[in-house]
């Protein structure tokens, strides 16, 4: 767990330059650094604040039934790799690993490979997990953004306000044009709607909890 | 939600997306730190938590419709999938595991299929043909080649110096329906196949009566297949089962958790009542293998082996105590010690660890054979050797049952065991359980030879333990409050995904408590109580 925290809070560190709020700010004129008044610090937030409930990963066990009620799918080959997810034996492991390492990660994408193909395939011969408000022959934005938007609440349970600025990834990755010279196939849309189910089983906002 | 946290999360995304060939980009954005979560989130944290998946689509529509969390919070909680989680939980604590065990099946009572595809017992060739590498014939038994007493009479015989008695004998094949599929009949040598009751010997023909007059019986019940076998791993998590759910069948009608240790109920399904009905009742004392002596279960329900899914309450002995005389547990953790020790880590919350600034060096050349006052051993013995004298009456070292009264004496000796050593050579069963000249230091076998191991060095108040068992680890006030003060904060961790502070062990533990206390232990009515609270609540 510490190591994951570490982890989260290092790619924090190289992602944010430790300003929260507003990326429209005034940005600094750099005059102001002739000024003699010390520089301004953040504010001080309460240093005790009450613990609640920490942040941690999906056990192997949670994960894979979780995986299952997000794509309509049972991930085939959970029980080879139960034991490399952390999943205790009781017998030689007797703590439940939950370590976000990059065999953990490597196997989640393994499993959202495999179940988001056959989801979507599913749904292309008639089922409606994945593909809901939208058809792999689609071309129509609003429908990409229906979709999108149940799709984020069926993961990630994170319901989108309209126009919520999350979703700008995914319509890049759906809206982007094909290869010079190619057709947009449904095939490939296909594949589009794939990757999208691949991202948000591997979001991190869908293995932790 | 930390921003920091919310930023990795959006980093990790922006890689998946550019694996799949997408642009994208993040910001940075202020979360909510310290602050009650969304219902959206406290319910994925609650299905989580109670249920071990997110929710479905369905419950989050109902949020957005304007049902209330602890609507489905309450749903939640009568789920089946609720009990699995608790069993899950409880097999956690429990280390509930029989991977240890190589072989469920005793002594040489496995059977497997050869090469050419005929069933045997392994490892009783020579008893039965007279020759270790003699199979049987690939040709029916006809029904005229049997004895007056029902056993097979041999089709061919040769004359070698090799085969015991001059003379080695194969007969043919019987088909035969195992218990494990009644409807594939399969073939098995007509010896090993045989359903006499009585050997040649005059006794009783059991897993235990190595007779060549005996065979599996009906449907080779007094026989299993081997390890991987899909007959055995039934048997195996059957077993592994049966702890887990006495404490999901207290929780389930809202009993005292405490009666998890001390009730005499305990679960059986299909394959663990053909266990405990087949592999079970020797009267001598072995070593080694996963062996059942007296399980002390009392009357199995009628099931047949493939009621796997079936769970019927049973009622066992006075002597049972909950989940502490399961067979898991008492094969899981060998030893009274290693049994002790488990229920102080896992429900009193109290492991045996050396004291702070380490184990004392040994002061005396030769150590006191007395763990409870030598150097180093006392701090955690003093206390363990009393708790593992409640599992005296049970047997240890991978085998299961209650010893009768006729095999010890709690508090007496045991003439024998204590002789023995003298000229004579201790049985396994007394160095096993009683204070012998083979396994005790000289001072020890002075003062307690013939004892029950577990007696030594106890007063006579602290040996009555031995009679009471294990459920005298959870009969007094002292010792219920440690138990459901365990179960508050093995619960509170689990749920919060952190230890306690220090301020939360000194007030909200003992509120919870209390409140459990209030509640009659009703476990269900504790993890409400978390799932409710304002810490369970919000998130830093």
């Amino acid at each position: 767990m510490s190591r994951w925290c570490l982890t989260l809070l290092l790619l924090g560190a190289i992602a944010c330059d430790g300003q929260i709020g507003s990326p429209t700010a005034e940005p600094n004129d750099p005059d102001d650094t002739v000024e003699t008044a010390p520089p301004a610090r953040d504010p001080v937030g309460d240093a005790n604040l009450p613990e609640g409930r920490r942040l941690r990963r999906m056990s192997a066990d949670q994960f894979v039934a979780s995986l299952e009620v997000a794509t309509g799918q049972r991930w085939r080959d959970y029980e080879r790799f139960a034991a490399a997810m952390g999943r205790a034996d009781y017998g030689e492991i007797t703590e439940e690993g939950l370590e976000l390492n990059v065999t953990f990660e490597k196997l989640v994408e393994d499993a959202a490979r495999a179940t988001c193909e056959d989801a979507v395939a599913a749904d292309v011969d008639g089922g409606n997990v994945i593909l809901r408000h939208a058809t792999s022959s689609d071309r129509d934005e609003a429908a990409y953004v229906a979709n999108l938007e149940y799709l984020f609440l069926r993961f990630l349970g994170q319901p989108l306000a309209v126009g919520d600025s999350r979703l700008d990834p995914w319509l890049g990755l759906l809206n982007a044009p094909p290869a010079e010279g190619a057709e947009l196939t449904d095939l490939t849309m296909r594949r589009r709607w794939t990757a999208v189910c691949v991202g948000l089983v591997t979001h991190p906002d869908f293995v932790s909890y | 939600m930390s921003a920091l946290q919310k930023t990795a999360y959006g980093l990790a995304l922006l890689a998946a997306l550019w694996a799949a060939g997408a642009r994208a980009q993040e910001t940075c954005a202020p979360q909510d730190e310290g602050e009650t979560v969304s219902d959206h989130r406290l319910l994925r944290q609650l299905s989580l938590d109670l249920r071990g998946r997110i929710p479905t689509i369905q419950e989050y529509r109902r949020l957005e419709e304007g049902e209330a969390v602890d609507t489905l919070l309450s749903e939640m909680l009568e789920s089946e999938e609720y009990f699995a989680q608790v069993r899950d939980d409880h097999r956690a604590l429990l280390w509930g595991s029989l991977g240890q065990i190589d072989d469920m099946a005793p002594g040489g009572r496995r059977i497997r299929r050869t090469s050419s595809g005929i069933w045997r017992v392994t490892n009783n060739r020579r008893r039965y043909r007279g020759r270790n590498n003699v199979e049987c014939l690939n040709q029916a038994q006809p029904a005229s080649e049997y004895d007056s007493a029902g056993r097979p009479r041999a089709l061919q015989t040769f004359s070698d110096s090799s085969c015991d008695g001059g003379t080695c004998r194969r007969e043919g094949y019987v088909m035969v329906r195992p218990y494990w599929a009644p409807d594939t009949p399969v073939k098995v040598c007509a010896f090993d196949a045989m359903s006499v009751s009585t050997g040649r010997d005059g006794n009783r023909c059991d897993i235990y009566n190595p007779d060549p007059g005996c065979g599996c019986g009906p449907n080779l019940r007094h026989c299993m297949p081997e390890t991987t076998s899909p007959a055995q791993r039934a048997v195996r998590d059957a077993l592994e089962q049966e702890a887990p759910r006495i404490f999901e069948h207290i929780i389930r009608e809202g009993r005292s958790y405490l009666e998890a240790f001390t009730t005499r109920e305990t679960l059986v399904n299909g394959p663990s009542a053909f266990y405990y009905e087949n592999f079970a009742g020797a009267e001598t004392v072995g070593s080694g293998g996963a062996r059942v002596y007296d399980p002390a279960l009392g009357e199995l329900p009628d099931l047949t082996f493939q009621d796997e899914g079936e769970w019927r309450v049973i009622e066992r002995s006075e002597a049972h105590a909950g989940v502490l005389t399961t067979l898991l547990f008492d094969l899981r953790f060998a030893s009274n010690r290693s049994r002790a020790n488990r229920f102080y880590t896992a429900f009193r919350c109290e492991p045996f660890v050396p004291p702070a600034g380490g184990l004392p060096a040994e002061t005396s050349g030769d150590p006191d054979p007395n763990l409870r006052e030598r150097d180093g051993c006392r701090s955690c013995h003093q206390t363990l050797e009393v708790a593992a004298a409640h599992f005296g009456r049970w047997r240890n070292d991978t085998t299961f049952g209650l010893l009768p009264s006729s095999a010890m004496d709690p508090l007496g000796v045991r003439d024998d065991c204590a002789t023995c050593g003298d000229g004579t050579r201790c049985s396994n069963f007394c160095n096993t359980y009683f204070v012998t000249r083979d396994n005790s230091h000289e001072d020890t076998h002075a003062d307690w030879a013939g004892y029950p191991l577990v007696r030594a060095y106890l007063d006579d108040t602290e040996a009555a333990a031995v009679d009471v068992g294990p459920a005298g680890l959870v009969d007094e006030p002292d010792e219920i409050e440690r138990v459901a003060s365990c179960t508050v904060r093995t619960v509170a961790e689990r749920m919060l995904g952190r230890e306690l502070t220090r301020d939360e062990h000194v007030t909200w533990v003992p509120e919870l408590a209390e409140s459990f206390a209030t509640s009659g232990y009703d476990y269900t009515a504790l993890i409400r109580s978390m799932a409710e609270s304002q810490t369970y609540r919000q998130v830093r």
